[in-house]
């Protein structure tokens, strides 16, 4: 029996995409090892962390403590000489003793001080790195020195896709042996059938995701939709999903009197989305592999998407969707042109999607990441 | 006579592109006997151009991060409300300053936010300037709901180029009619391009910028000459500039094996560049527009660049330089392979670069814009 520690960094959300793996990984393991995980401290635990301490994995929020007696005793010191807390990661790793640690990031950076915690208490650690953005995010130069070697010390670093591996060892210059790419567990049955929605016309998208411009491109459906091309077309685009642009996202649909676009909120069964939909478009600005594009596939529905993290390590122009080269309006709307002029093709691109994910996706996707991190337990366990 | 003050958002720099216009402008209107102001943040540094302007008659006034000693001493005894702050407050100088105009610089869309809601509250005149909007930076719901109020509240709005106006305005989801083009000050010779330096030896193309990835994409260029193609040609990059990355990317080029490239440093003079280089290459991810680009045209050499930002509404492709869709390793490739089939054009191109810039700008854009300044600020004394 092995102490495993779940470090999960999303700090700014308490739930995404990027959370599946690690927690479905912390549910396998609670039957055999004593399993924790340290996550941001929200005023209340998210429902799907409740279903984790439900399981008997334990919660460590990161909070800051410091007792009474060092407070009385800071008050006397100069700034520069007061006792500072242990970090939350420290505290945790001083606490639940583990003996290894898988660090679960959704960026590039924001491993860093569960990492130097690790090395400081001599933890072997992997890490799940979630996404690597290229336009924002760009550590400096002693920022990629103190990282470097804490990600070629890592026993392994999970990628969500090819090319966040490749832009990261380009990012930190350096060539990552330790490197494997993996995949993530989706919200829909593997074994899906949905029969292609009724009526055909008028042709019904789907832009499923956070609605944050930065990352996931919104905006560029609103620039594309409002010229009179697609204003006279019979298609509707439906936003599926919140976040912190929904207001401006709704309010530029109604200013520009945008009819065939809705933003629907939140769903939380996908496959109901699916089954009255035609294809899916994402306009990411980046990624690392959005369970949406999976999940429509899994649901046999076509993509239009734009060529950032692993997009187009799964769609293949022409084929089970379209692929705009960057997240530009112009390009994206090139590549959603094409989709309207070979729209009569979707619902065999929508087959040909599903046998994509049947070949590409492991449907135990949980279960070999577990292998794989037991397979390199300390010898103990 | 007017009062004008300068709110400066730089931050972690004392002087950037971002400062060159409002600093120019302050010397115009200084040297024409009105009274300026200039609100900027500490810095620990040499700042020349803060010395230059306070010999000019300029008060500084510098915004502080860390309360002074004796207040942080005082703080202790203190309870948590009554504690003194930082002196980072506008309030007390500029109400004792009695502007007629405030123009709030930023750097980005919304960095100006808090200024001029203080603007608002205190009934001052303000306008802003920005100098960078990106669609990698949004506002989100309640601060692009503020922004909104402030843009529409301003006397007027200046951008560095059409696409970072109309950025904005999707940004805050509403229009900004008094929203019009400021351009920056450069340092090369506005009527006369340089002459068309020796090319029997090979290509030399400048790459000129913060040595900042995120921005300015050098890591997109570096994969483009990475490939055999471009190490067999006769072609040399030469990086200049400083910034965050200035060690990691010499770094990134050897491990790409990139072997024709150098790394120049800051350069003040920038005429010199010129001097030897033929084309600007400029793999940008995000700008506003990039004085590199103005001022290479000027000096007559095409230029290479990403259709980001206002980059577009300066080069006609394929006629001045050479656009490539997106700071995509491929399409920049593309772009730089146009332009590499061209290459006995460029010095024709160069010279219609040169014209089209004069065409599009002043010859003192900093004059226009301290013109600008003071009819604004007339209008509240008629208004």
């Amino acid at each position: 029996m092995s102490r495993i520690l779940f470090v999960s960094t999303m700090a700014a959300f308490p739930w995404g995409g990027s959370e599946e793996l690690w927690s479905r990984a912390a549910t396998l393991l609670s039957s055999n090892h004593k399993v924790a995980c340290s996550v941001q401290n929200w005023p209340e635990l998210h429902p799907r962390l409740q279903l984790l301490q439900s399981c008997g994995v334990e919660i460590i929020p990161r909070k800051p403590t410091q007792s009474k007696a060092t407070r009385v005793f800071n008050w006397f010191l100069p700034d520069c000489l007061q006792w500072k807390a242990a970090s939350p990661i420290n505290q945790a790793l001083a606490s639940f003793k583990p003996d290894l640690v898988v660090v679960n990031q959704g960026g590039n950076t924001d491993g860093l001080e569960s990492m130097l915690a690790c090395q400081k208490h001599c933890i072997p650690f992997f890490n799940v790195i979630q996404a690597v953005p290229e336009c924002v995010f760009w550590p400096d130069d002693t920022e990629i020195r103190q990282q470097r070697p804490l990600y070629q010390n890592s026993r392994r670093l999970y990628f969500i896709s090819e090319r966040n591996r490749e832009f990261l060892e380009t990012q930190f210059v350096a060539r990552f042996s330790n490197a494997v790419v993996i995949r993530n567990p989706v919200n829909v049955p593997y074994d899906t059938s949905l029969p292609w929605p009724n009526p055909e016309e008028p042709l019904r998208l789907a832009c499923v995701s956070r609605i944050e411009f930065y990352a996931k491109g919104q905006d560029l459906l609103v620039d594309i939709f409002s010229q009179p091309k697609w204003r006279e077309r019979a298609v509707t685009l439906d936003f599926y999903g919140t976040g912190p642009n929904q207001k401006i996202l709704e309010e530029r649909i109604r200013m520009l009197n945008l009819t065939n676009l809705v933003v629907r909120g939140f769903v939380e069964d996908v496959a109901s989305i699916w089954a009255g939909h035609h294809a899916l478009v994402l306009a990411s600005r980046q990624e690392g592999l959005p369970l949406v594009l999976v999940e429509a596939f899994l649901c046999s529905r076509p993509a239009v998407v734009t060529r950032v993290g692993g997009n187009a390590e799964l769609v293949a122009e022409g084929c089970n969707g379209f692929v705009a080269p960057a997240p530009t309006a112009a390009l994206l709307d090139q590549a959603l042109e094409r989709m309207w002029q070979q729209r009569a093709d979707l619902s065999a691109m929508g087959v040909n999607a599903r046998r994509t994910v049947e070949q590409k996706m492991p449907p135990n996707a949980v279960e070999e990441f577990v292998k794989d991190i037991t397979r390199l337990l300390p010898a103990q366990a | 006579m007017s009062n004008i003050a300068f709110i400066s958002s730089m931050y972690g720099e004392t002087w950037g592109g971002s400062e060159q216009l409002w600093g120019a402008a302050a010397h115009v209107l200084l040297k024409a006997g009105h009274t300026v102001s200039a609100g900027v943040n500490h810095w620990d540094g040499p700042r020349p151009e803060w010395d230059a302007l306070e010999k000019a008659g300029c008060r500084l006034h510098i915004r502080e991060y860390v309360p002074r000693f004796r207040h942080r001493l005082l703080n202790r005894f203190l309870p948590s409300n009554r504690k003194i702050p930082a002196r980072n407050d506008d309030h007390g100088w500029l109400r004792a300053f009695n502007p007629d105009l405030v123009m709030v610089c930023q750097n980005t869309t919304e960095n100006g936010l808090e200024i001029m809601e203080l603007c608002q509250r205190e009934g001052w005149r303000y306008a802003t300037v920005i100098q960078w909007a990106s669609e990698y930076a949004w506002p989100d719901d309640s601060r692009a709901a503020r922004l909104r109020i402030a843009y529409q509240n301003s006397a007027g709005a200046f951008f560095v180029s059409a696409h970072n106006l109309r950025l904005t305005e999707k940004q805050i989801a509403a229009p900004i009619p008094n929203g019009e083009i400021a351009w920056n000050p450069f340092r090369v010779n506005y009527h006369q391009p340089l002459s068309w330096p020796e090319d029997a030896g090979g290509f030399k193309l400048a790459c000129v910028g913060r040595l900042q990835p995120a921005s300015k994409g050098q890591d997109v260029l570096l994969r483009v000459l990475s490939q055999p193609r471009w190490q067999e040609r006769d072609i040399k990059v030469t990086f200049f500039g400083k910034g965050i990355n200035r060690r990691t990317m010499p770094e990134l080029a050897s491990f790409l094996g990139v072997r024709n490239v150098q790394f120049g440093g800051f350069v003040s003079g920038v005429a010199g560049i010129w001097q030897d280089q033929h084309a600007l290459v400029l793999p940008s991810r995000s700008e506003g527009l990039p004085i590199v680009l103005l001022e290479a045209s000027l000096c007559g050499r095409p230029a290479i660049c990403t259709a980001v930002a206002g980059i577009p509404e300066v080069i006609d492709d394929g006629v001045t330089g050479f656009l490539a869709e997106a700071p995509e390793v491929d399409l920049f490739d593309a772009a730089l392979e146009r332009a590499w089939q061209c290459r006995d054009q460029w010095q024709e191109m160069g010279l219609r670069a040169a014209s089209k810039v004069r065409s599009l700008m002043p010859e003192k854009p900093e004059e226009h814009f301290a013109q600008r300044c003071l009819e604004l600020a007339a209008n509240r004394k008629i208004g």
